[in-house]
């Protein structure tokens, strides 16, 4: 049964390596080539393959500032609301609008659904939870998470075609190159 | 280490040739202000106090940052290492520096003052501990553990260089982590006997973590500085990189949050407690122009350098991110100020103009020792492990190169 078959057709051509500088180095050919639909895995973090790879800055940076400023007014408006609207009280003769009071409660808040925004975000910026991801039907992609380092060329991509990606992930070193399929 | 590797690439930062005019504008400055101290002695001593604390922030906060990074190791630290220890080791110096303030501790100190301390039961009472012999037995015990603490670090450092004995690299991290907590106690005390005790009736908890914190944003502010000021020597190409930036912009952005953090929970504290031993504190500092440079405090020692390091296009770019230090340095000046001006008692805002000299002569002077203490050391520290790795990574290049 296909329980995990979610699409017809070729998701894309991987290449496994050996080692983090071949990587490195296939990385940038294939980019060269002018490819941009590529991912590329490895086991540990590998310096300059972000680059590589053309990753590129993401909105979170604008996600978790628009929920710092959403927190920090929204905890701000609390407790003016609290304590000059809804239920006044006269607190040691001091005036109902007692703002710094209320910094210590703004700031946690800020703090509080900035990391909501930040987390949530990623999560949903890297489409995560994913418990299926079409490289898991290569059946040597469990070394990614131990000693060998994987690159693949999407499908999707505008100058993807499935002889030229082979033949060109061929010529630079690989230990193998695999189709992979959904 | 030999410097005569065979580059085109200079083999040094050329800072040394700013060490003698800085000596001279240091000496100027000190022979201007002592014209300040012929014509007015009590004026002279307590215009020199905020400038004498405005320089010592740095050294202190230094060896407080020096003995983290030898405690925590990291990138953050690779470049700031060798000027850090050497603003560190120019503590002393400073026990020179505040020489003129322990001649007229009367005319700062109110504790100080026989006449005042004989009619005051609260004082005469405190005087177990606020009185001139005590108070200058404490400052030689601070100034003898910060020299310790900073020479013994250099010399564990240079045994390292010379054995790469793990244990010696044990050894200065064991002392780093003694350091800090030394250095958090000290500065503790430090306040209050310096800065506090000018308002000898007033007190606040919070005020030996702000005067700590102060000290280690105004460190990372100097540091930050000066290797923007060497971005775009050619001795510095393929060492210095944005990264280096970024993550001293990170570490200044968290400092200057702290120092807002524990100046805020103080005055909410007194804000809220609102008993009228506390609160003249703030009225005097939030009345005329001391309530402008207040205003002035919250909106550019925080709100401002707050935004500006969030950005990372402008923690990674020197010329931006020495715009951030500059206003940052500035900001400390006010706010040591700010401290201090207000506890003499003047019923409006005073500003003696021997402060500026003052500033100038004690600041040149100690320029031209951190310099004195800097020159000949390699711009990176080359013989740590981590660094070896760095380099086999190519994240660096290894030269001699040296600051001289």
């Amino acid at each position: 049964m296909a329980i995990g078959k979610i699409r017809e057709g070729l998701y894309g051509v991987i290449a496994e390596f050996h080692d983090p500088q071949a990587l490195l180095d296939a990385t940038n050919a294939v980019r060269e080539h002018g490819y941009t639909s590529i991912d590329a895995f490895s086991p540990f973090p590998i310096h300059g393959l972000a680059e590589a790879v053309g990753f590129h800055k993401s909105r979170l940076s604008a996600i978790v500032l628009g929920m710092g400023i959403l927190g920090g007014l929204g905890g701000f408006f609390m407790c003016w609301y609290a304590n000059v609207v809804s239920y006044p009280l006269n607190i040691g003769g001091k005036p109902y609008n007692s703002w710094p009071a209320w910094i210590p409660i703004t700031f946690e808040c800020t703090i509080l659904l900035a990391a909501f925004g930040a987390v949530l975000g990623m999560l949903a910026l890297n489409g995560l939870p994913m418990p299926y991801h079409p490289v898991f039907n290569v059946r040597r992609f469990d070394s990614a998470s131990r000693d060998k380092f994987f690159l693949v060329i999407q499908a999707r991509d505008p100058r993807f075609n499935l002889d030229e990606a082979r033949a060109l992930l061929k010529t630079l070193g690989p230990r193998e190159v695999t189709d992979v399929p959904w | 280490m030999s410097a005569d590797t065979q580059t085109s690439r200079p083999h040094a930062t050329g800072i040394a040739r700013a060490q003698t005019p800085l000596l001279i504008v240091g000496i100027i400055g000190i022979v201007v202000a002592a014209i300040g101290f012929v014509t007015n002695a009590p004026e002279f001593y307590r215009a020199w106090l905020p400038a004498f604390i405005f320089w010592f922030f740095i050294p202190a906060g230094a060896l407080g940052v020096l003995c983290l990074q030898y405690v925590t190791g990291g990138e953050w630290g690779l470049l700031i290492r060798r000027p850090l220890g050497a603003a560190a080791r120019t503590l002393p110096l400073f026990l020179l520096f505040g020489l003129p303030i322990v001649f007229g501790l009367q005319y700062v100190y109110a504790w100080a003052n026989h006449d005042i301390v004989a009619h005051d039961v609260l004082l005469s009472r405190k005087s177990v501990y606020l009185n001139p012999t005590a108070w200058i037995i404490r400052t030689l015990v601070y100034f003898a553990l910060w020299t310790l603490w900073a020479w013994r670090i250099r010399i564990l450092s240079l045994d390292f260089a010379k054995t790469r004995s793990p244990y010696t690299e044990l050894t200065r991290r064991r002392w780093s982590a003694a350091g800090l907590l030394m250095i958090v106690l000290t500065l503790t005390t430090t306040s209050v006997d310096w800065v506090m005790s000018l308002e000898p009736k007033w007190y606040s908890s919070m005020y030996g973590i702000a005067f700590t914190v102060s000290a280690g944003l105004s460190a990372f502010a100097f540091v930050t500085f000066f290797l923007t000021l060497l971005a775009d020597n050619p001795a510095m190409e393929g060492v210095l990189k944005p990264m280096h930036f970024r993550d001293l912009g990170n570490l200044m952005l968290a400092f200057t949050m702290l120092w807002a953090y524990t100046n805020f929970s103080q005055f909410l504290l007194v804000w809220y407690g609102n008993i009228k031993e506390e609160t003249p504190y703030y009225l005097k500092r939030m009345h005329g122009v001391w309530g402008w440079m207040a205003a002035a405090l919250v909106l550019f020692h925080f709100f401002l350098p707050f935004f500006m390091l969030l950005m990372r296009s402008i923690k990674d770019r020197p010329k931006t991110i020495a715009i951030v230090t500059v206003v940052i340095l500035i900001m400390r000046f006010v706010d040591t100020y700010w401290l201090i001006g207000p506890a003499y008692g003047y019923e409006h805002f005073h500003f003696s103009w021997i402060t500026i000299f003052a500033f100038i002569g004690i600041g040149g002077l100690w320029l031209a020792a951190f310099i004195a203490q800097l020159k000949g050391q390699t711009i990176i520290p080359i013989h740590e492990s981590w660094v070896d790795e760095a380099l086999r990574e190519g994240t660096l290049q290894r030269e001699a190169v040296r600051h001289a």
